[in-house]
């Protein structure tokens, strides 16, 4: 199972965002798959992610702390 | 002829296309100017152009001759991009051409990863075909790598490519009707819903689609790249990921089932006699002199194309049935045929104009006119299949304003009688000889007629009579 997905306003950061560059949408999901079908080398980047996530969803993280 | 943006041009705002007299150039920001500069620097760039798997370009001295839609402040520098013969769409290729069009997208994007470049999308709109040979011409698609971001294309890769090709090959439904529907593709979770439980088992879906239309659905407001990048994502993944998809995409096949037209020759041996006669009459008409562009409408098997295309600088094969087409293909692209483009297309249902301003893709008749069109074992088709009046079917060939040479199956042939007999009798009462050869005496002039040896068909060779 896949944790639940923390309200929007948690993470995103209108001046972080990396899609400024991008004329095409690269679509969050589609991102996020690309961490995880990687093999043994994405194991370690999808588990830091929704370590990322689950800390700040249960508040130990603060949405700008990077 | 004053320059024009191509109206299919304007998603990317560092790289627009527009025409100049016959060249294709290409209108650079300062941002696409500096990708531009990184990839002609590199020996993929140059390696690449020699296979022929990348469009032939050059940068202009001086960006001018720009088109008055374009602000020309904001261009940096014009690039000038060597032709292809005729543009094609992916909605317009079969099975083979979709799937080899994905492979040079891979193997494009691997070759940039090595330089530190990386494609900026994956529409297969990008790729073009020199006959059999697909050429990627969307240089501008080439940009440096941001180290820690996934690939922004991922996804238009797979519904525009990844998607259609497991269409067809898990489920045999034809991807061309979805394509020409939706220039975006098919999104991950409709993808999931068209698969069945058995599909989700088989190599790729679930990830590609399942986990990835789940994905979808979850983070669909939320923006993730820097959590990813912050978490280590790096160009490694974008690797191992394009490997995974081109061996995915190579294991793709489709098998077509037999179509009332790949058997169409087995199945009327009335046809053997008439052939050679046929092929003599096509050789004779077609060697007349050279042309610039054939159209072989209704080519089946090829068999006739091969003749025009002898004295043709290109020619294109187009039939409706997708499974003869992909024939046709598979041997051109064995043969290397550089100069033969089998197309999918119905002539009662032809390409439309699409997309923005219905006319970022364009309908086939404004993306080449041919100089002389072959209509053999055509007509019948389109008079009592599609109830196109032969009239209506005579002026459209005379709008093209081409040499043809049309076969007219008597109403006593057995093929006719085959299709009549389904509508009962006094069907298509305009189909008679007399009829059509009025009607083609008034906007041709025929110059050949011969009545083949079965009886039961004319071959008619003409020219436009302005």
């Amino acid at each position: 199972m896949l944790p639940p997905a923390p309200p929007s306003s948690v993470f995103s950061n209108p001046t972080q965002m990396g899609g400024l560059f991008a004329y095409l949408d690269a679509g969050s999901g589609s991102m996020i798959v690309q961490a995880i079908v990687g093999g043994v080398a994405a194991v370690a980047v999808a588990g830091k992610f929704y370590w990322r996530r689950f800390l700040g969803f249960i508040g130990v993280r603060k949405k700008n702390d990077s | 002829m004053e320059p024009r943006v191509d109206r299919g041009s304007f998603r990317d705002p560092d790289s627009r296309v527009f025409y100049a007299g016959d060249s294709v150039h290409r209108a650079l920001s300062e941002r696409g100017l500096a990708d531009w500069d990184a990839l002609a620097a590199t020996t993929l760039f140059r390696d690449k152009v020699a296979e022929g798997k990348l469009v032939g370009t050059e940068q202009l001295p001086e960006p001018n001759g720009l088109p008055a839609e374009l602000d020309a402040e904001r261009v940096a520098a014009v690039l000038r991009h060597d032709r292809v013969p005729v543009v094609s769409y992916p909605y317009e290729w079969p099975f083979g051409m979709l799937k080899d069009a994905a492979l040079l997208e891979l193997e494009l994007l691997l070759a940039a990863l090595d330089e530190e470049l990386i494609l900026k999308d994956a529409s297969p709109y990008n790729v073009q075909w020199r006959g059999t040979q697909p050429v990627f011409v969307d240089v501008g698609s080439f940009e440096r790598l941001r180290e820690g971001e996934p690939w922004a294309g991922y996804r238009q890769f797979c519904m525009l490519l990844l998607y259609p090709l497991m269409l067809q090959a898990f489920r045999k439904v034809p991807f061309q009707p979805w394509l020409r529907g939706s220039l975006e593709g098919i999104e991950p979770a409709e993808m999931r819903r068209l698969l069945t439980f058995r599909d989700r088992f088989r190599r790729g879906v679930l990830t590609n689609v399942v986990l990835h239309a789940k994905l979808e659905a979850r983070y669909a407001d939320r923006e993730v790249k820097q959590d990813l990048k912050k978490a280590g994502f790096r160009t490694e993944l974008i690797r191992v990921n394009a490997r995974k998809l081109r061996k995915l995409v190579r294991r793709l096949e489709w098998k077509p089932g037999r179509t009332a037209w790949s058997t169409y020759r087995t199945m009327n041996p009335y046809d053997e006699p008439d052939a050679a006669a046929k092929l003599d009459f096509v050789r004779e008409a077609a060697g007349a002199r050279q042309r610039r562009l054939v159209w072989d409408l209704g080519c089946n098997d090829g068999r006739f194309t091969r003749v025009a295309a002898m004295h043709a600088d290109y020619t294109l094969a187009v039939d409706a049935d997708a499974a003869v087409v992909e024939a046709l293909y598979r041997e051109l692209r064995d043969e290397g045929a550089d100069t033969i483009l089998p197309l999918v297309g119905n002539l009662a249902d032809p390409s439309p104009g699409l997309g923005w301003r219905g006319a970022e893709r364009r309908p086939l008749v404004d993306r080449g006119r041919p100089d002389l069109t072959l209509a053999l074992a055509l007509v019948h088709h389109v008079a009592l299949t599609s109830n196109v009046p032969i009239r209506d079917f005579l002026d459209w060939l005379a709008g093209l304003q081409t040499e043809l040479v049309i076969e007219f199956p008597t109403r006593d042939d057995p093929m006719v009688q085959r299709l009549l007999s389904r509508k009962g009798p006094g069907a298509n009462p305009d189909y008679d000889t007399e009829t059509f050869e009025r009607a083609l005496n008034e906007r041709w002039r025929v110059e050949r007629r011969e009545t083949l040896p079965s009886g039961t068909r004319i071959l008619y060779r003409a020219s436009p009579s302005a």
